[in-house]
C-alpha cells in the first residue's frame, strides 16, 4: 500500500465514522454497533495500556459506548477526527479509573509490558501520516529525559508525582523538565 | 482558586498542557478543571494541546476486546430501554406527593373547624408532621431513565432499594452510596440487579437524610469498593426528595 492509499483509506474511514457518530447522537442503535466495530480495538488498546487489566479496560469501554448517545452530539467534525475525539475521552476515563484505584495494588507495568509499542507505520492511522511524523520528529529534538517524561504522561497517564518518583528527581525538577519540553515542543510544532 | 487573570499567557498555556496531559493531581487538577469549565479560552487551549498530542495515539497498538463485550453493551442498551417502564413508578411518586399535600390541607382545615368551636380556648398549635418522613429518589444515569428507586422511611430508619432496571455486570458489584451535600459518600452496601431489599440505616446517617442528600450507584470490583469510597465509575445518581 502506498502512502497515498493510506491517506485515502483514512479519509474514508473518518467520513464513515463521523456519519456513524451522528447516527448514534440521533439514537440509532445500529450506528452504535458500527462505531463499536470501527473503534473498539483501538480504544481497548488505550484502556489496556493505561490500566493494564482487561476487566477494568472492558468496564471503561462498556461505559463509554453505553453513554455515547448523549455524548456524540458534542463531537464537532470540523474541529478534529472522530477517532482522536473518542481516544481522548477514553484516555481520560481510563486515567480517572487508574487514579481511583491507586490505593489498590495492581500489576499495570508488568501487563502493559506485554503490549508492544508498534512503529507508527504499523499503527492504525489516527491522524494524517505527516502529523504523526512531525510530532515524533519534534519529540526527538527534545532532551531525551524531557521527551520520555512527556511520552509517559500521555501514553501511560502518569502524573507529576509518579513521574518524579520513577525518575528519582524532586517534583520541582520534573515540572521544569516538562515545562522546558513543552515550550520547545510548541515552538517546533507551530507553523 | 485559580484565576486566569492571575496567570501570564505563558503560564496559562502551560497549565492547559498540564491538564491535557493529566499531569496534575488532587486540588491542582480540580481547580484547573473548574477553570476549564468556566473559561472558554482556557478550554480551547486544553483542547489544542490534546490535538497536538493526538498523533501519539498511533503509538498504542489496537487490541481486540473480549468478543462478549458487545453483547454486554447491547444488553445494557436493552435494559435501559426497559427502564423506561419505571417512568410509571415515578408517576406514582408524583401522585403520592399530591396526596400528601391534600392530606395536610385537610388536616389543617379540620383543625381550623375544631378550633372555631372552641374560640375561648387558647388555640393549640397544630402537631407538625415530622419533616421529610418519607423520601424517595429515582436513581438514573445522567440524562437517562431510572435504573432504581430508593425510598426512605424515617420511622423504620431504613431504605428500600428497588434496582429494577440495573444492568448486571459480570465480575463486578454495584454499590449504593449516600452522598451528603457536604463530606464524603457513605456506603449503604451492595445492590443486586432486580433484587429489591431493605437496608437498615445506621443512626449516625439518619441526620444526613434531613439534608438534600444524593443516592448514587457505582460499579465496583466484586464484593464492593476496597477503599470505603467509590472507586469505580458512578453509573447512576438521584436526589432524595420528600414525598
Amino acid at each position: 500500500m502506498t502512502g497515498a492509499d493510506f491517506e485515502s483509506s483514512a479519509s474514508t474511514d473518518r467520513t464513515l465514522l463521523t456519519k456513524a457518530l451522528a447516527g448514534v447522537a440521533g439514537g440509532n442503535a445500529g450506528a452504535l454497533e458500527e462505531v463499536y466495530s470501527r473503534t473498539a480495538a483501538k480504544l481497548f488498546g488505550i484502556c489496556l495500556r493505561i490500566l493494564g487489566d482487561r476487566g477494568d479496560a472492558e468496564d471503561i469501554l462498556q461505559d463509554i459506548y453505553l453513554n455515547l448517545d448523549r455524548r456524540a452530539a458534542s463531537f464537532d467534525p470540523d474541529r478534529g477526527s472522530p477517532i482522536a475525539w473518542l481516544a481522548t475521552i477514553t484516555r481520560n476515563r481510563a486515567i480517572d479509573r487508574l487514579r481511583a484505584r491507586a490505593a489498590r495494588p495492581h500489576v499495570t507495568i508488568d501487563q502493559a509490558g506485554e503490549v508492544p509499542d508498534p512503529s507508527p507505520d504499523a499503527a492504525t492511522l489516527l491522524e494524517a501520516v505527516q502529523d504523526s511524523a512531525r510530532l515524533e520528529a519534534c519529540l526527538d529534538e527534545l532532551e531525551a529525559r524531557h521527551a520520555g517524561a512527556i511520552r509517559s504522561a500521555f501514553l501511560d497517564g502518569i502524573s507529576y508525582p509518579e513521574l518524579a518518583t520513577q525518575s528519582a528527581v524532586p517534583l520541582g525538577t520534573m515540572k521544569s523538565w516538562i515545562r522546558r519540553g513543552l515550550l520547545r515542543l510548541r515552538e517546533c510544532l507551530s507553523p | 482558586m485559580t484565576d486566569v487573570r492571575d496567570l501570564s499567557e505563558e503560564d496559562c498555556d502551560f497549565l492547559a498542557a498540564e491538564l491535557a496531559l493529566r499531569l496534575l493531581t488532587g486540588t491542582e487538577e480540580s481547580e484547573a478543571r473548574a477553570l476549564e469549565a468556566r473559561d472558554p479560552a482556557f478550554a480551547a487551549a486544553v483542547a489544542a494541546w490534546g490535538d497536538r498530542f493526538a498523533p501519539l495515539f498511533d503509538r498504542i497498538a489496537p487490541v481486540e476486546p473480549d468478543a462478549a463485550l458487545w453483547g454486554r453493551i447491547a444488553r445494557g442498551l436493552a435494559l435501559r430501554g426497559s427502564a423506561r417502564n419505571l417512568a410509571s413508578v415515578e408517576r406514582r411518586v408524583g401522585w403520592w406527593r399530591g396526596a400528601a399535600i391534600a392530606m395536610t390541607a385537610l388536616a389543617a382545615a379540620l383543625a381550623l373547624v375544631l378550633g372555631l368551636g372552641n374560640l375561648t380556648r387558647q388555640p393549640t398549635p397544630l402537631p407538625q408532621p415530622a419533616a421529610r418522613q418519607h423520601l424517595i429518589a429515582s436513581i438514573a444515569p445522567e440524562g437517562g431513565p431510572a435504573m432504581a428507586v430508593v425510598s426512605y422511611e424515617a420511622t423504620a430508619a431504613s431504605l428500600i432499594v428497588t434496582p429494577a432496571a440495573l444492568a448486571p455486570v459480570v465480575g463486578h458489584s454495584h454499590q449504593l452510596w449516600l452522598v451528603p451535600a457536604e463530606g464524603n459518600p457513605h456506603s449503604l452496601g451492595l445492590v443486586t440487579p432486580g433484587d429489591a431489599r431493605r437496608i437498615a440505616v445506621p443512626a449516625a446517617l439518619v441526620r444526613t437524610f434531613a439534608a438534600d442528600a444524593t443516592i448514587a450507584i457505582s460499579a465496583e470490583q466484586e464484593g464492593g469498593s476496597p477503599t470505603g469510597q467509590p472507586a469505580g465509575p458512578i453509573v447512576a445518581t438521584g436526589k432524595l426528595r420528600p414525598v
